[in-house]
């Protein structure tokens, strides 16, 4: 990178909940194969956001704590409600994660169809509600739907989470319409949240405005984690640096970038 | 003197305070919350809270994950 574009990222900070943050990746924790390679991975990216569950403690399965060492590379926590199948669950795990981090933010998570796993978007709005109301930092995680999006807006939630395709799909953006309509219309950041698969996909995320991206799958499925960690922070600096530059437009016919006919016609004379 | 801690039965050879309780379990506090009868029990309220007989508690942690 240029020494220009390195001043340029230093100034275009990603703004949530009113903490400035320079990287845009946050990172999904889950199926990881240890503590220590999620560790790695969001030390290559350099991402300063995880996301984790809450869960009964199971005295017979053993864990790798993860709070501790995440802390240590001063991650900031944003707890999720996975597993929450209605408001009242919701709710119930986004207090029990504020108690247990001693953190506000929360992303807000419903989806009762484990198939599927698309969000509920009646119980998340009401779950929003209670949450918003009660001075909750709130991040709901959405199907790809405008509408929803900007209701959820004007309760006053810190961004919103839209899929592009259904969680640890990899299918990447197949929302990629209604992204753009939900970024063209947002006045909170947008995180492209599930779905992505590869970098070039969050690269585009990027491109069509996206203010940040979440990744799981992709990252800790691959051969080697740390190393597309990498990848992905690559990635995700030319899809914003893409879009602040400013795509050209696209066009059905050709356009040439040399007066070639001119220099025809000179030479013919 | 038997409690329930996430539904499975404990005995307990004395009276304990949860904070003593979660210690003697060398239960990690950090990234813990507690919950009595769906009720959050503070951080703060740890120390004042008394295990009683028949109690249940259900202890939580952070985990790696979400679904995605």
């Amino acid at each position: 990178m240029t020494a220009k574009s390195e001043t340029a990222d230093r100034e275009d900070k990603l703004i949530l909940a009113g903490q400035e943050f320079t990287s845009r990746i946050i990172i999904g924790t889950g199926k990881y194969e240890s503590g220590q390679v999620l560790v790695d991975s969001c030390r290559s990216c350099g991402a300063q956001i995880a996301t984790m569950a809450i869960r009964r403690v199971d005295s017979e399965r053993h864990t790798d704590e993860i709070v501790p060492p995440l802390k240590d590379l001063c991650i900031t926590f944003m707890p999720n409600t996975s597993g929450a199948r209605d408001v009242r669950e919701a709710v119930f795990a986004a207090r029990l994660a504020r108690e247990a981090l001693g953190t506000d933010w929360v992303k807000v998570e419903i989806h009762p169809d484990v198939r599927y796993l698309l969000p509920d978007p009646v119980e998340t709005y009401e779950a929003c509600k209670i949450l918003c109301k009660e001075g909750f930092k709130v991040f709901p995680y959405i199907n790809a739907d405008p509408v929803l999006a900007r209701r959820l807006e004007e309760l006053g939630v810190q961004a919103v989470m839209p899929l592009g395709a259904p969680i640890g799909s990899a299918q990447g953006l197949k929302t990629r319409a209604m992204l753009e309509i939900i970024i063209s219309q947002s006045k909170v950041p947008v995180i492209v949240d599930a779905g992505i698969g590869a970098p070039s996909e969050a690269a585009q995320a990027f491109e069509l405005g996206a203010d940040a991206v979440m990744v799981n799958t992709a990252i800790a499925a691959a051969s080697d984690p740390v190393m597309m960690s990498e990848a992905f922070a690559l990635a995700c600096q030319a899809g914003r640096l893409a879009y602040r530059a400013g795509l050209a437009s696209r066009s059905q016919s050709a356009r040439a970038s040399s007066p070639l006919e001119a220099f025809l016609d000179e030479a013919m004379q | 003197m038997e409690i329930y801690v996430n539904g499975k039965a404990r005995q307990l050879e004395r009276p304990l305070s949860l904070r003593d309780f979660l210690r003697a379990e060398q239960h990690p506090e950090e990234g813990c919350a507690v919950a009595v009868a769906e009720q959050i029990i503070p951080r703060t309220d740890w120390d004042k809270l008394e295990l009683k007989e028949g109690m249940r508690i259900e202890i939580f942690t952070m985990v790696a994950g979400g679904s995605r």
